[in-house]
């Protein structure tokens, strides 16, 4: 029998104030905010600065930010405090790579991907005086020192083998925020305090000792400058209280004023309180390190206490709970990255990806799922708002209410709330030494990837990197076509290859070695944040930090990993089903007719391409022969990456998550052996190709529910998208739970879904000012549809739409 | 013939489009290269700014026109990009693109500097870098006065 679900009982209308609050941000316009980097510089040009120990200065550097940067609150809100200066602002790390946008300034208004507004004075400031100070200081460079010409940066440059995100700075984890919403930012002022005195006491010649010191410091000053930052929004909530002739909104701003003279300092005491002080740390944090991907993790789970309490207590209700999470839904969609137009394209759509998880297990195995989780989840329904990421975790036992409310969230459009497998993901972490209890409390962190919150520094997205150019380069001996030169190692002249073994062998080989100059750039870059801008303030976030007195980047987390990507395993999987199917087993075509037909990019080359294309069977079909290489195919990127360790005592994870690399990194690849013709797409995650998963939905799970997800510990995003009419009514969204339901007891990892139809997404394409609020999912995020790319919304167009199981 | 040119004089860019034109590799590597592509270089060692456009279609250069004038020259430095008639520009110093050229510096370092500017977009142009690189490393064979 069908359950009835009812979700949306409300509606946008019957909420006003969030009904004004997105309709506004829908129209704002983005916006560079200089603020950041100007106190930054400030700080960094004063006397004898570059002479204290770097995680003092970072701390000092923060702190002075904190207490500077502009307090604004805005009419109709509720929770208060901007990340930047602006309505929706793209912040600054010149220190990172925001110098990358210098010869972009007075482009930024116009450029095809991502444009901002900026005004001429901006562009004055940052031309002439803030971003020549950081011409010699950018992190990347200091990195380069660590390695060997040609440097793993030299590769980097290239664009097409791989990006090391980390040199844009370090997030991508989730924050001990349960404690701190606990215990107060006093707290851990006084712990550090505390730890100091400890020290004198009993240890003070100890040199390991001493070096905790600047340390404990360095937590002290940072903190401290979170709650001068918190206590000017008191005053400024005052201020406009004493100017405002409204009764009610004059109410509002008295209590955003006690609120914010209690929290972060104090224990937050209340719901508001609670979600007030999460977002006064997310946006201290990010004046510390870059925009991307800090998370708040189970927020249902960690909330519930406050929001049970305030219920029983008759201050609450459930539609105010809601009003409160959309006002920090909608914070959270105020800030934007800034990249320069080479690495736009990498992420269009401006993802910032703070992810949230919701329903699965306890710590103790229990369903999680409480009336919180369905109140976030009502929430999205109402609000498609960019952020926060929502992930719904699944487990065998999560309710059938809960998944039902979950896939009629889906089918309202935009892609969230993505899927994850509890059941699978759990054995996954604990294979890789996490305890039970802590794998159970797994959050997604950015797009798809798997962290133990609270206590884990896992730098989820450090890099992205290019499968099928191994394949490419494995087919030409080390030699890269697009590129023009040996990049690679020499595997052997590929005409030679006398069977699959031959072809694997030399694949994996070039996985190998570009994951190794991946790993060399990673942990240059990792020393060079350590040495160079250490995170005194994430630390103090993350357990281990204070009782070790070690920086979050020097290993002071209780878990420490790096997780990296694998991007277009569907394309090599597919290409090497090809050789073997048509050169080693039918013999329909030689090595050397194929390699040519790639040069050619299949021109003149018809028939072999057509057999290529309808002949041999494609990943996402449930067929043996592809989805065997698509299993081979990550397992070698897997082992290559699990071999490696990186500057913190952890270990590199390995996933398959691709941003919109997928697109960008296809355009450095040559013609590939499944077909794809040259400088196309790449599929996205662990997703079939475009348009080649031709047998329906189950099909194409069943082909993803093959790999080894025990390997795939940084996590995957596997992309669906539905035609609406499929899913209509209860019946649609059973369907839908069913699916999910099947896939997941297959062992399949993750799943997002797009329930939108191609009339609407090129009409979308053609009028975007009639869908403002038109919001896709792209390879682990979702963005509206009118801020991507061109070639991304065709991408996302040319995806197989199911229309039936 | 080896002569040495100076670096983005009449004579070496004359040079650069009689290889690119006699490469079968680079032809064969080049063939999406199509369109207008222009560089300006400025404050070179004879004093003059530069200004070049080279046309091509499916990897040969069929035009090419370049001029100089005395830096700083206003109607160079000043000329909007059009990018109705121009798929991209490229605008730096002379020292800096001649030690691109030389493989002396890295594109991260010229990425992060003002003075190098590339206009057009660039998801477009990351289509046709196979070309792009073609050109480049043909350019990279001229032998070139010190």
């Amino acid at each position: 029998m069908v359950k009835e679900v009812v979700t949306s009982r409300r509606t946008l209308d019957s909420l006003p104030r969030l009904s004004r609050l997105y309709n506004k941000l829908l129209i704002a316009k983005k916006e560079v905010c200089v603020q950041r980097a100007r106190l930054l510089t400030e700080y960094m040009q004063g006397p004898g600065v570059w002479f204290e120990p770097a995680v003092i200065r970072r701390a000092r550097a923060v702190a002075h930010i904190l207490e500077k940067l502009a307090a604004n609150i805005y009419p109709d809100e509720l929770i208060v405090g901007g990340i930047t200066s602006k309505p929706v602002g793209a912040i600054i790390y010149p220190e990172f790579i925001g110098l990358l946008i210098w010869p972009e300034l007075d482009m930024l208004r116009e450029r095809e991907v991502d444009s901002l507004q900026i005004s001429d004075e901006e562009i004055q400031e940052l031309d002439g005086e803030i971003f020549p100070f950081w011409q010699d200081k950018i992190l990347a460079d200091y990195a380069d020192d660590f390695t060997a010409p040609p440097t793993p940066l030299s590769l980097l440059e290239k664009f097409g083998f791989f990006l090391l995100t980390e040199a844009g700075g370090i997030s991508h984890t989730a924050p001990d925020f349960e404690k701190i919403l606990g215990v107060g930012v006093q707290r851990l002022i006084e712990e550090a305090k505390a730890r100091i005195r400890d020290m004198d006491s009993s240890s003070a010649g100890d040199p390991e000792e001493l070096r905790k010191r600047p340390f404990y410091q360095a937590v002290q000053v940072a903190c401290e400058g979170v709650i001068e930052f918190a206590q000017r929004y008191q005053q400024e909530a005052l201020r406009l209280a004493e100017l405002e002739t409204d009764p009610a909104r004059k109410s509002e701003l008295m209590d955003i004023a006690e609120v914010c003279e209690r929290v972060p300092a104090q224990p937050a005491s209340s719901f508001r309180e609670a979600l007030q002080s999460l977002w006064f740390l997310e946006v201290a944090l990010h004046q510390e390190n870059y925009e991307q991907a800090l998370c708040p993790g189970r927020l249902d789970q960690y909330l519930y206490p406050y929001y049970q309490r305030d219920l029983e207590r008759g201050v609450l209700t459930e539609e105010e709970a809601i009003e409160l999470l959309g006002c920090f839904f909608i914070k959270m969609s105020e800030f934007v990255p800034l990249f320069g137009e080479s690495i736009a394209i990498f992420f269009s759509g401006f993802p910032t990806n703070p992810a949230i998880s919701i329903g699965g297990m306890t710590q103790d195995g229990l369903d999680a799922t409480n009336r919180l989780t369905y109140l976030i989840l009502e929430t999205r329904d109402l609000l498609k708002t960019r952020e926060p990421n929502i992930h719904a975790r699944v487990h065998k036992e999560s309710p059938d209410e809960y998944l039902s409310m979950v896939c009629e969230v889906i089918k309202g459009g935009g892609g969230m709330p993505a899927l994850v497998n509890d059941d699978v993901i759990i054995p996954t972490l604990t294979g890789k030494g996490i305890k039970e209890e802590d794998a159970r409390d797994y959050v997604v962190i950015g797009c798809v990837e798997l962290s133990v919150p609270r206590k884990t520094f896992g730098s989820t997205d450090a890099a992205l990197m290019s499968l099928p150019i191994c394949l490419e380069m494995a087919l030409n001996d080390g030699y890269s076509p697009v590129m023009l030169e040996e990049v690679g190692i020499k595997t052997g002249d590929p005409r030679q290859f006398r069977s699959m073994k031959d072809v694997l062998s030399a694949f994996r080989r070039q996985v190998a070695y570009l994951v190794e100059q991946m790993v060399i750039g990673l942990n240059a870059l990792g020393i060079a944040h350590r040495e160079l801008y250490p995170s005194p303030l994430l630390s103090a976030t993350i357990e281990g930090c204070l009782k070790k007195g070690i920086d979050v980047t020097a290993g002071g987390a209780v878990y420490n990993f790096t997780g990296v990507q694998g991007v277009g395993m569907a394309d090599v999987a597919d290409s090497l089903a090809a050789i073997d199917q048509l050169v080693f087993r039918e013999k329909q075509t030689t090595m050397d007719e194929l390699l040519q037909a790639l040069e050619d990019d299949f021109e003149g080359h018809e028939r072999l391409h057509q057999l290529i294309l309808n002949r041999v069977p494609k990943y996402g079909n449930d067929e043996d022969l592809p989805d065997t290489y698509a299993r081979e195919v990550a397992e070698i990127f897997c082992q290559e990456v699990a071999r490696h360790r990186n500057p913190r005592g952890g270990v590199y994870l390995p996933g398959f998550l691709s941003m919109t690399n997928h697109q960008a990194f296809g355009k450095l690849v040559g013609a590939l052996p499944s077909g794809r013709k040259a400088f196309e797409t790449f599929a996205n995650g662990i997703s079939p190709y475009n348009g080649w998963d031709s047998k329906g939905p189950t099909a194409a799970l069943k082909s993803g529910a093959k790999l080894n997800y025990l390997l795939a510990t940084n996590g995957v995003a596997y992309n669906l998208k539905f035609n609406p009419g499929y899913l209509q009514g209860t019946e649609g969204t059973a369907n839908l739970s069913s699916l999910i339901r099947a896939y997941f007891a297959l062992g399949g990892m993750h799943l997002q879904v797009n329930v939108v139809d191609r009339q609407t997404l090129l009409d979308a394409q053609k009028n975007p000012q009639k869908y403002p609020g038109l919001m896709v999912r792209v390879a682990g995020y979702s963005a509206y549809f009118a801020d991507l790319t061109r070639e991304v919304q065709d991408e996302i167009i040319s995806r197989t739409e199911h229309c039936t199981a | 013939m080896d002569v040495k040119l100076n670096y983005y004089s009449r004579e070496w860019c004359e040079e650069a489009q009689r290889r690119l034109n006699s490469d079968t590799k680079h032809l064969a590597a080049a063939k999406n290269l199509t369109g207008t592509f222009c560089f300006r270089l400025y404050d070179c060692p004879d004093g003059t700014d530069r200004i070049a456009y080279w046309e091509f279609e499916q990897g040969r250069c069929v035009n090419l026109s370049w001029e100089a004038k005395p830096a700083p020259a206003r109607e160079i430095r000043d000329l909007p990009f059009d990018k109705s008639a121009t798929r991209a520009r490229t605008s730096a110093p002379f020292d800096m693109l001649l030690a691109l050229n030389k493989g002396e510096i890295s594109m991260l370092k010229l990425l992060t500097n003002p003075r190098y500017k590339i206009e057009g977009p660039k998801a477009e142009a990351m289509r046709y870098m196979k070309g792009l690189n073609s050109w480049n490393k043909v350019c990279m064979g001229i032998p070139v006065e010190e």
